[in-house]
């Protein structure tokens, strides 16, 4: 060291000792406890390949959920769809489709239940029918209904 | 033990049967070397001996990367060097502290620190280089105390050998101002 880079105070000699010491053999221990660190480390770290295989894994698992809410979706909406919506492929009523479709939804119930309505409908169709055509014919022969009892009641 | 050149111990430390060995050897080599200059930085036993290991952790780590662009201890140093100044800086984050009380905090341990026993003088010198701003103290310390050669200082520290030069000056004239202030 060059003399200008001495530190030149009057009476003040500090040299170049450091005031510090280390426990009693702090040094032949030092490496073994590093060692043993490192070995710990390692031990606990997983090794690359698995942290690649494990980012994949769970990416391809949140693509397969994806995927999954996408036809779950789809399928959602195409079967929760309107059956009088106008089908984009075809102009007229597919009607295989809508019994395809519908099917599913009835049970044998609600068959026997849908054809009891049908018979009870068509009975109260016919009898208005045949009282409208009654009373046509009561005023085109001008009889009254005190005739038509005397008619029936002979 | 340091019979081995740090070549033999790289080409040992890249051979996966001695790797182990080859590490421990390296760290019986530099051990003294790196904790007497982690030790001057952070001044208390307990932490330089935190930040040694994390410093060697580090090395073991990166040491197969090792391109011997430079040389071993250079290296070794830099990565030492770095651990100390980041554990000052974490320290300081995590206790709220400006600058000044850094350096009050790093002057307690001067005088509390079981493992401080030096003359009067050795530790009028040792505050005096505390006041001295950190990548200076650095500066300060590896050529007044381990008459580091200035182009070692510059592959340690990645500055040039003038600026180091003009560092360690300015450093010298603030201690002996210190000094005689003190």
């Amino acid at each position: 060291m060059k003399e200008k880079d001495k530190i030149d105070v009057d009476g003040f000699e500090a040299g170049r000792e450091l005031p510090f010491s280390v426990p009693n053999g702090y040094f032949d221990t030092l490496p073994m406890r590093v060692q043993d660190k490192i070995s710990a480390s390692t031990a606990t770290q997983p090794k690359i390949k698995e942290v690649w295989m494990g980012a994949f894994r769970s990416q391809l698992a949140f693509a397969a959920g994806f995927a999954f809410m996408a036809v779950l979706a789809y399928f959602g909406y195409y079967l929760s769809r309107p059956l009088n919506q106008p089908d984009s492929k075809s102009n007229g009523t597919d009607y295989v489709e809508i019994v395809s479709r519908s099917i599913s939804d009835f049970d044998d119930i609600d068959l026997y239940r849908a054809i009891e309505d049908k018979q009870k409908q068509d009975a109260l169709d016919e009898a208005t029918e045949e009282m409208y055509r009654r009373y046509y014919v009561r005023s085109n022969n001008c009889i009254t209904i005190i005739d038509e009892k005397k008619e029936v009641q002979p | 033990m340091n019979s081995y050149s740090d070549k033999e111990l790289l080409d040992m430390f890249r051979n996966s049967e001695t790797k182990n060995y080859a590490f421990n050897l390296l760290m019986r080599k530099y051990q003294e070397r790196l904790y007497w200059h982690i030790r001057k930085i952070v001044i208390s036993h307990d932490d330089t001996d935190d930040v040694i290991q994390n410093t060697f952790m580090k090395v073991w780590g990166g040491l197969e990367f090792f391109r011997e662009d430079s040389q071993l201890f250079t290296w070794l140093y830099r990565i030492a060097t770095n651990e100390a100044l980041t554990f000052l800086k974490k320290k300081k984050t995590k206790l709220f502290l400006p600058l000044g009380d850094v350096e009050q905090q790093l002057c307690r341990s001067l005088e509390s620190d079981a493992y401080v026993d030096g003359s009067e003088l050795q530790l009028r010198l040792q505050r005096a280089i505390l006041k001295l701003p950190e990548k200076q103290r650095v500066v300060f310390n590896m050529k007044y105390f381990d008459e580091m050669k200035y182009e070692d200082m510059s592959e340690v520290l990645g500055t040039s050998v003038g600026a180091l030069k003009a560092s360690f000056h300015h450093a010298v004239k603030k201690i002996e101002k210190y000094i005689e202030e003190d």
